[in-house]
């Protein structure tokens, strides 16, 4: 018969035993259950995530406070109207079917944009939105067209609700603009805070610190929009989206860059090259995902923002005087992404290289 | 500890269940999801996005109705017993007291396997299916859920044995549902402090039940691939030292518990 003693014992070996083994258990099912939710960050992955029927049930309740928070600062970037978040502006751009109006809000150029030949021109095109603001700049932004006709928003629409008498008392009693009208955007001071509780809830949401840095540069804040992204990075090693951080640097530097500040073009070439060679390592071999993709999906956006990297270093070699290292920069991203028409036209612009001279380091 | 007793007592449990008529709330719930599977029918389902919602919906449904079934019977069985003096002839037998909380949970969680395998069913069969939802991802996320309910019954009932039996079924229940996201909230949180404090402070946090790592439906749902063999294991092994723990703890309160 054991002793009362050797019982416990065995019973507290146990336990420390269990204990001891909970914790690499338990990452490797966490990384299970993140591939299921798919959990990146990304717009695909945020949307995935939120097709939950509990998350679409309980609408803005979403499956973690990032998510919440996200949808709270759409709401205060829309005055409280509930469209659908327009995150995915390249594509409603390339179908045609948005036609924004710019007003120095989240527009981007789209990916057949030519740059001017000049190249403060091209830098410029390229840089865009996120030139920074001067200080004083307020974000009294103009009520933007859209013509929304056919974006689905997530206001179901009375000929697609299945609801009936439900849905319309809903459209009637919430404080939601019908899509056909313009929409108007809020000063973006009121987000600034929900994007810093967002990246403090989750560090991986890579969207919310390039969010947060376009509204700092916006408000005449750049330094605190590179520290911002400088944050992000570091915390993102290992994200597949961590190119994108370095995109987002690069066109706060650009934009300081072009208001005078010639000092931030090395740091800036720094910064496109880091993320030339994440974006590589994250690209698949064959270019973007067919729809549907169920793991680490390269989507066009993703395409589009590392051409976006491949066209900046050539433009700032060329800003810097060292033309044979922008000629072989731009080859080498003709090489990446053999039709993009902008690339293409850099590279004809610029003649082509010296056989001789180094090629630019991936 | 023998079977034999550790199956008696899940018997006798399984017999309660009949008496009180608690079989009558999986009744009322399948009759539920049957109305629910007959409107499906009549309306139909048009688009992928529907069936998508409504087999998300179907799934998740199913596992928390089964995961509050359990831990509302786990949460009465050994109060109710020491509570009513039906314990002590029990006890009066050759059966150690962890043996009696460990074949009472199995039948806790048998009946909870048995409630989400029926639901589940009822949810899946249905909604129009697509190519991509591949019935060994299903197999997967639904025997995970299982040991998640078993993990869950067991928590129960060592909760039950310290704080009165609707606190415990509440503490089990938020566990189960807010506390994958609180872990991984702290853990980010905890990570900016420090190298060492910080990995000390997260190996900390990952001791506490994750229930979250067991719910994979949404797999099932978005088309995923069938998680490896490797990870499958880690699961359940996971499942099983979180069994462990809490059966250690529930025999410790038990064995020094005063009756």
């Amino acid at each position: 018969m054991r002793r009362p003693h050797a019982h416990a014992r065995a019973w507290l070996g146990g336990l420390a035993l269990g204990l001891a083994l909970l914790p690499p258990l338990r990452a490797v099912g966490r990384r299970a259950r993140l591939e299921s939710d798919q959990v990146w960050g990304s717009v695909e992955a945020l949307e995935r995530r939120n097709r939950n029927a509990f998350a679409q049930i309980l609408g803005e309740l979403r499956l973690g406070a990032a998510d919440i928070m996200f949808v709270k600062t759409e709401r205060y970037l829309h005055g409280g109207v509930a469209y659908r978040p327009h995150l995915d502006a390249g594509a409603l751009a390339r179908e045609g079917v948005a036609r924004a109006r710019p007003t120095g809000g989240a527009d981007r150029p789209s990916a057949g944009e030519e740059p001017d030949s000049d190249v403060s021109g091209a830098l410029a095109a390229l840089v865009g939105p996120m030139a920074p603001a001067t200080p004083s700049a307020g974000l009294e932004l103009e009520e933007t067209e859209a013509d929304h006709e056919a974006v689905e928003t997530i206001i179901r629409s009375a000929e697609s609700d299945f609801r009936g008498f439900i849905g319309n008392l809903e459209r009637e009693i919430k404080p939601w603009r019908p899509k056909e009208l313009p929409h108007q955007l809020s000063p973006g001071r009121e987000l600034l805070p929900w994007v810093r509780l967002m990246t403090l809830a989750n560090p991986g949401f890579v969207r919310a610190y390039r969010t947060g840095a376009w509204w700092l540069s916006s408000v005449g804040h750049p330094d605190q929009a590179l520290a911002f992204l400088d944050e992000g990075i570091a915390k993102n090693q290992d994200h597949p989206e961590l190119f994108q951080l370095y995109l987002s640097k690069v066109q706060v530097l650009l934009g300081l860059a072009l208001r005078g500040e010639a000092d931030r073009l090395e740091p800036a070439l720094a910064a496109v090259r880091a993320g030339i060679a994440q974006g590589l390592k994250a690209r698949p071999a064959d270019g973007v995902s067919p729809p549907g993709a169920a793991k680490a999906p390269w989507s066009e956006d993703h395409e589009e923002d590392l051409a976006f990297l491949l066209r900046f270093e050539p433009l700032i070699l060329e800003r810097l005087g060292r033309t044979e290292a922008a000629r072989r920069a731009a080859e080498a991203g003709l090489v990446v992404l053999p039709d993009d028409p902008v690339l293409a036209r850099l590279s004809d612009r610029m003649g082509k290289a010296d056989p001789g001279a180094q090629a630019p380091i991936r | 500890m023998s079977m034999r007793s550790l199956a008696l007592l899940a018997w006798t449990v399984w017999l309660e269940f009949l008496r009180r008529k608690e079989f009558y709330v999986v009744v009322i719930l399948t009759f539920l999801f049957v109305i629910g599977v007959v409107v499906v029918r009549l309306v139909g389902v048009e688009s992928p996005e529907t069936a998508a919602f409504l087999m998300s919906f179907g799934l998740s449904l199913s596992y928390l109705l089964a995961a509050i079934l359990a831990v509302l019977i786990a949460a009465r069985q050994l109060p109710e017993e020491i509570e009513n003096g039906t314990l002590l002839p029990l006890l009066a037998r050759p059966v150690a007291r962890a043996e009696i909380i460990l074949g009472k949970t199995l039948a806790v969680a048998a009946v909870a396997a048995l409630t989400l395998a029926l639901l589940a069913t009822l949810a899946w069969l249905p909604v129009p299916r697509s190519p991509d939802q591949r019935w060994i991802v299903l197999a997967q996320a639904l025997a995970l859920q299982m040991l998640a309910l078993a993990s869950l019954a067991m928590l129960t009932t060592w909760l039950a044995l310290m704080m009165p039996g609707p606190v415990a079924a509440l503490v089990a229940l938020t566990t189960l549902l807010a506390g994958g996201p609180a872990i991984d909230f702290l853990d980010e949180r905890l990570r900016t402090v420090g190298a060492l404090p910080g990995a000390l402070a997260a190996w900390g946090l990952a001791a506490l039940p994750d229930f979250s790592v067991f719910d994979h439906a949404q797999r099932y749902v978005a088309g995923g691939e069938p998680l490896s063999v490797v990870t499958s294991l880690a699961i359940v092994l996971y499942a099983a030292a979180w069994f462990a723990v809490f059966y250690a703890l529930a025999a410790w309160t038990f064995h020094r518990r005063s009756l």
